[in-house]
């Protein structure tokens, strides 16, 4: 089966998470990029609002690529072309 | 297995009569079957939309109109569960709330699952440049976390209730494309499919008479939980003060509004919280119901 086939739900848990944390953020007042991206919306700063939207993607991208590789390490039916 | 294909050629009289064994489940409700979790989940979703309809009807109060002598105050006779910072009764505002959420996650959850389905169907179907095409669209959907590319559309858009749909209509198609479309691929190599192919039905009438019956039973069982996944992703909205906008009863916002208070007045957070898991726990219990009544073979 195709590796992208069978993405996990550990990757999107990590999608969840980051979107989780722009609420757990507003509710703790941490200074972090939800509360960034938050604050850029209210202040219609649209650059910024692009920027961490964009970074985020990026992000989950990256731990999506991370968890196929690890696939790949720890069952070795998985095979990559 | 054998049971399907059973149950296939016992119903095949004329060639013509050809069905998918899931779609005569569908059509034929076996009533006989008793089935404990469906009923308690009706019972439960007929209760919630009797609170969100009936409720507010008996209410004696406005959930908009303030009245500022009567701040903050505990539960009483006169407020069930008491007033919040505007002197407005948290019970009435729950009632005109869970009304608006209702609204809110099931019109989201009917229009990303028609789209959503349609699209998954037909990138499983045709195959070839347009299932690569449509799952490469996807895949982008995919990369952003749903709420923050939700934000971003409401950023661009700005606040209202209309973009708080439009932003839920962006994200909420994609778990419904992938499982239609492996469904279509699998369905469509069985052979009722291949035998409407043969007898020279076209891809529409198979696509819609013959796939879409058996495509649209896990997504209707997903259907049930994402009714709850819309109520709290625009709960969610509500309460960074992106979807709907304050003097409006709906419920993220209540608790939003409530949280200053958390220590003081904890039923001013309390309440509505608990209004929305009585909506999640309701329409969970009829999915799961769903589930073991339109797969009989999966119990």
């Amino acid at each position: 089966m195709h590796p992208a086939h069978r993405r996990t739900p550990k990757s999107e848990i990590s999608a969840y998470t980051v979107g989780g944390a722009v609420i757990i953020e507003t509710v703790f007042a941490i200074p972090g990029l939800g509360r960034f991206l938050l604050d850029s919306i209210f202040a219609r700063d649209y650059p910024v609002v692009q920027a961490i939207t964009l970074l985020l993607a990026v992000l989950v991208i990256f731990v999506n690529l991370l968890t196929d590789i690890i696939y790949a390490l720890v069952d070795p039916r998985v095979r990559y072309e | 297995m054998s049971n399907i294909e059973e149950r296939a050629t016992a119903s095949t009289v004329s060639a013509l009569d050809l069905k998918p064994p899931a779609a005569a489940a569908l059509s034929r409700p076996q009533w006989n079957r008793f089935n404990r979790t469906l009923y308690i989940g009706i019972a439960l979703v007929i209760l919630v939309f009797l609170i969100a309809w009936v409720g507010p009807l008996l209410s004696p109060y406005d959930p908009i109109t303030q009245d500022l002598q009567l701040t903050m105050q505990g539960p009483s006779r006169a407020h069930l569960l008491g007033t919040d910072q505007f002197g407005r009764d948290v019970l009435t505002r729950i009632l005109y709330g869970l009304r608006i959420d209702l609204q809110i996650g099931i019109i989201a959850t009917i229009y990303t699952m028609a789209y959503g389905v349609a699209i998954g169907a037909l990138a499983g179907y045709y195959g070839g440049w347009t299932d690569t095409i449509l799952m490469r669209f996807l895949d982008i959907f995919i990369a952003f976390p749903q709420l923050v590319l939700a934000i971003g559309v409401i950023a661009m858009l700005g606040q209202g209730v209309l973009n708080m749909y439009i932003a839920i209509g962006v994200v909420g198609w994609i778990t419904y494309a992938r499982l239609a479309r492996g469904e279509v691929l699998v369905a469509k190599e069985m052979d009722y499919a291949q035998a409407a192919r043969a007898i020279g039905a076209r891809d529409r009438r198979i696509i819609w008479r013959h796939l879409m019956p058996n495509v649209l039973t896990p997504a209707i069982i997903f259907a049930m939980s994402d009714v709850v996944l819309n109520i709290l992703f625009a709960s969610a909205l509500g309460f960074l003060g992106l979807g709907i906008q304050p003097p409006s009863p709906e419920l993220g916002a209540m608790i939003a509004d409530g949280r200053k208070f958390m220590l003081t007045e904890p039923n001013l957070t309390t309440f509505p919280g608990l209004a929305v898991v009585l909506v999640g726990v309701a329409f969970s219990v009829l999915g799961d119901g769903l589930a073991d009544y339109l797969r009989p073979q999966s119990s």
